[in-house]
């Protein structure tokens, strides 16, 4: 029997379980509780195993800080849909969220962090429900909370302020200094003590090049590397962080952008998430190497119900362009990941998240799935007592429809700027320099065509 | 199928018994401390066979909670 995979019978005198792990036993505990009315269960056999190893959620506590216990009921509920990774992204330009003693002034510049104590507790709390925790420590872009505390450790050692928005910000680690790579390797081992998995995020997306090319250490580092593009200086980066991860018997995880400069990191995983680099990501898949589908157009949730409903999520089949992908091509399984710049509390977050949440957990768990069966049977589920802590969005809501659906996404694509200065704006235009492939992408999975005269109107206004 | 999120792969019906708890446990789910989940699982009539390993305890307590709720 498979590790995930388990067997359960029940009949009138006896519950007996079967299973190829302790995960196996987690689930068919987990679907006997499911399967409870009234303190009984049916008799029945169950003989139940997973699609996709990899079932995720990846939640940012860096924009925004969540508690403790918020992060743990997360934890709780998605262990329920029976995923079995939670990565946690906790540094960002807006913040520093991990307690550390080997460099304090990373969370007390960083504002609110969760201790050591509650770090452990939560790894310990995912653990006995099955969840592996992935941390992220996003660099060498997103970090701004590093370079406040630190800022030697960029290229110009100016001092830098967390970000008050969202946005990419024009700061990096410097890529040719050898002490760089010394604190990186000092903070990682902290960093690997603290959770006890095999795999680390760290991060590869959205390194704006900038400050390396006025930079006389990386010019130096590109021309005794041989290297005419900073791309290269980021595959560079990226292989250096890998050789600290190998070191220590881990496993890294990066974004796809990585894959621009560099194509085989050994041992590692990619997250895929944009389509931007796409060819790269491509030659990847051919490789059979690991990787995670995180399509940021269908499975990132601080997008609302009105850009991506229920039924795009339960819809979703894993693809690279025209290409449709599976576990021949290395693909693990997939995570929503859900980003929080715009998310202000936390019913606000749990609406977000459920029931997109279910529906992916059941994509990734189960095969020859009907969307219309799906939510008649959520919706009888949702009511159970062991979701009613959980603020979810209710049904009328799961699949939006006609003006309002078009007032919330118009709202919405309003609010992403809010409060960006100009020049933020310039830069996250110009780092992610979306192509056209990626602008139809956007218009045709997030609106719908009687959307795109009112969006075009919207954008011709602006100009 | 059950009303089960995820889908199960495969379920059968049994001869339309049920399993009772309470009746095979006999106790009150909330007098339990952390270490007599094992005595209520086994009480509730849970076989669970492992081949690797066995489960901790903390992950019988887990599910004792999620029963209660009931």
């Amino acid at each position: 029997m498979d590790s995930e995979a388990y067997e359960l019978s029940v009949n009138s005198n006896l519950i007996r379980i079967a299973a190829g792990s302790e995960q196996g036993i987690i689930y068919a505990l987990t679907t006997l509780v499911q399967l409870m009315e009234n303190g009984t269960v049916k008799t029945c056999r169950v003989k139940d195993e997973p699609r996709y190893s990899h079932r995720g959620l990846s939640m940012d506590c860096a924009r925004h800080f969540f508690r403790a216990d918020e992060v743990k009921k997360v934890i709780e509920e998605i262990s329920l849909a029976k995923m079995n990774v939670f990565h946690w992204h906790l540094t960002d330009d807006q913040g520093w969220r991990i307690e550390s003693r080997k460099f304090p002034l990373l969370h007390t510049t960083g504002s609110e962090y969760y201790t050591q104590e509650e770090i452990k507790e939560i790894c310990e709390f995912a653990k006995i429900r099955g969840v592996e925790i992935i941390p992220e420590i996003d660099m060498p872009g997103h970090v701004s909370s590093i370079l406040a505390a630190y800022p030697d450790l960029s290229c110009s050692h100016k001092q830098v302020s967390l970000a008050k928005t969202g946005g990419i910000f024009p700061v990096i680690l410097c890529a040719g200094n050898d002490k760089t790579y010394e604190f990186l390797n000092e903070l990682w081992q902290e960093i690997f003590e603290l959770f006890p998995g095999d795999r680390f995020h760290t991060g590869g997306d959205e390194a704006p090049k900038k400050e390396w090319k006025a930079c006389p250490c990386c010019t130096k580092k590109m021309q005794d590397m041989g290297y005419t593009d900073y791309e290269q200086l980021q595959g560079y980066f990226a292989s250096r962080i890998n050789e600290i991860f190998k070191a220590n018997g881990k496993t890294a995880v990066f974004w796809n952008e990585t894959l621009r400069s560099v194509s085989n990191l050994e041992n590692a995983e990619i997250q895929y998430w944009t389509l931007q680099h796409r060819d790269s990501m491509e030659k990847y898949a051919d490789t059979k190497q690991k990787w995670i589908y995180s399509d940021m157009f269908e499975l990132y949730f601080d997008y609302p119900y009105s850009m991506t409903n229920l039924k795009k999520v339960y819809e979703t089949v894993p693809h690279l362009g025209m290409r449709q992908v599976d576990k021949s091509d290395g693909l693990q399984g997939m995570e929503a990941a859900i980003w929080a710049e715009h998310i202000q509390n936390e019913e606000r977050l749990e609406n977000l998240l459920f029931p997109r949440v279910y529906a992916l957990a059941e994509i990734l768990w189960a095969s020859d799935n009907d969307y219309q069966e799906f939510e008649a049977r959520l919706a009888e589920n949702i009511k159970s007592d062991l979701h009613g802590n959980i603020a979810y969005t209710s049904r009328d809501w799961w699949t939006p429809e006609g003006q309002a659906r078009q007032m919330e996404a118009f709202a919405y694509m309003k609010s992403m700027n809010d409060g960006m200065s100009e020049e933020t704006k310039a830069e996250t235009v110009e780092s992610t320099a979306p192509n056209r492939e990626f602008g139809e992408v956007f218009m045709t999975k997030f609106f719908q065509p009687e959307d795109l005269p009112i969006l075009m109107a919207g954008m011709n206004q602006k100009a | 199928m059950g009303n089960v999120i995820p889908k199960l792969k495969e379920y059968e019906n049994g001869d339309e018994k049920v399993f009772i708890f309470h009746q095979n446990i006999g106790i009150d789910f909330g007098k339990f401390e952390p270490w007599c989940a094992d005595a209520f699982l086994t009480r509730a009539g849970v076989a669970i066979s492992n081949k690797e390993a066995d489960i901790i305890l903390e992950k019988k307590i887990w599910i004792l909670r999620l029963m209660n709720f009931l």
